[in-house]
């Protein structure tokens, strides 16, 4: 975003808005021809502050929790069954508790990057990042009702929906089969990946917007509106609180529906 | 212990929907192709749609 505001504020031309190109930010350093960007950095460095925040509210287990040990039991009380429990079921819930509790702390830790001064990028904005993600959790998804159905049962688990008998049937297989397999992850993805997209793109708008209209318009009589386009982008970051909390929540959420799904028995 | 039973995604009736808008769109499509006509990829979106509201219907009323 910094760059964004120093590029609308050297660019007397006037003001060019944001787009998608304002996401595709310059390397900040490079390992032969391969430019590392801030969103890998961001990547990484989430996994040292996750790692180290939960490391340090387990350390001194107490019976009556300090601070720091009752915020890492919240966090942890919640996905394992708030999420875990309440959408797999009390009998195999415990399996997944690892990989939902790291998706969710992943994602929210990534998605408060984008209101996080100096860092201010949300990485699951970007596309490639969001896809790997999906990914893993359609591997997992499937594999848990492969394993637990057999192939082809699985197969008419997915693909036969219940209430539905005789020859219309054939015509909903093919259907059920692509809502399944295929709807699932791209919904899952780009839920996520454009929610977080549209949200920074508003934000630099606001942000852009004002800088231009008070500092580099020349026109006093847009001073005020640029001091409103300033407010509504404290409007929207606050908004924005709700909004990356809540898409690490439902990806998350509906992770443990897919799997409660692949694993439920026969309709 | 909840023992309540699991609750469904909420998003498989819009999954059920564009399933079928896919499909039978994609049948329309590729009929469009081989006959060298223009209105069999419409027949299959409002009949994948339809067969998909179908199945969300049906699949509710099992409840």
């Amino acid at each position: 975003m910094t760059t964004a505001v120093l590029n609308a504020a050297s660019d007397s031309e006037g003001y060019h808005a944001p787009g998608p190109a304002s996401f595709d930010l310059p390397p900040v350093f490079s390992i032969g021809d391969f430019g590392v960007t801030k969103p890998m950095l961001l990547l990484v460095l989430s996994v040292p502050l996750i790692v180290g925040f939960f490391w340090a509210a387990s350390k001194n287990k107490a019976v009556v929790p300090g601070k720091l040990q009752f915020a890492g039991e919240y966090v942890y009380g919640f996905v394992r069954n708030g999420v875990a429990r309440d959408s797999i079921g009390s009998h195999d819930f415990m399996k997944f508790v690892p990989l939902l509790f790291s998706l969710f702390t992943f994602i929210l830790v990534n998605n408060y990057f984008g209101l996080i001064p100096f860092l201010q990028f949300p990485s699951f904005s970007r596309f490639s990042f969001v896809l790997p993600l999906a990914a893993l959790v359609w591997l997992v998804f499937n594999g848990v009702g492969v394993a637990k159905h057999g192939f082809l049962g699985y197969l008419k688990h997915v693909t036969v929906p219940g209430g539905i008998s005789g020859p219309i049937l054939v015509l909903i297989i093919p259907l059920e089969f692509l809502s399944t397999v295929l709807v699932r992850p791209v919904t899952l993805a780009l839920r996520l990946f454009a929610n977080l997209f549209a949200g920074h793109l508003l934000l630099i708008l606001f942000a852009t917007g004002a800088a231009y209209l008070i500092l580099d318009s020349g026109n006093p009589w847009y001073i005020p509106v640029g001091a409103l386009s300033f407010v509504l982008g404290i409007a929207v970051s606050f908004l924005e609180l709700l909004v990356l909390f809540l898409q690490a929540y439902v990806f998350t959420l509906l992770t443990a529906m897919y799997i409660g799904g692949a694993l439920a028995d026969e309709h | 212990m909840n023992d309540a039973p699991p609750p469904q995604d909420p998003w498989v009736a819009f999954g059920r929907v564009a399933g079928g808008v896919i499909f039978y769109g994609g049948v329309g499509f590729l009929l469009d192709r081989w006959w060298d006509t223009s209105f069999m990829v419409a027949i299959g979106v409002v009949v994948g749609a339809a067969l998909g509201i179908l199945t969300v219907a049906m699949a509710q009323r099992e409840k």
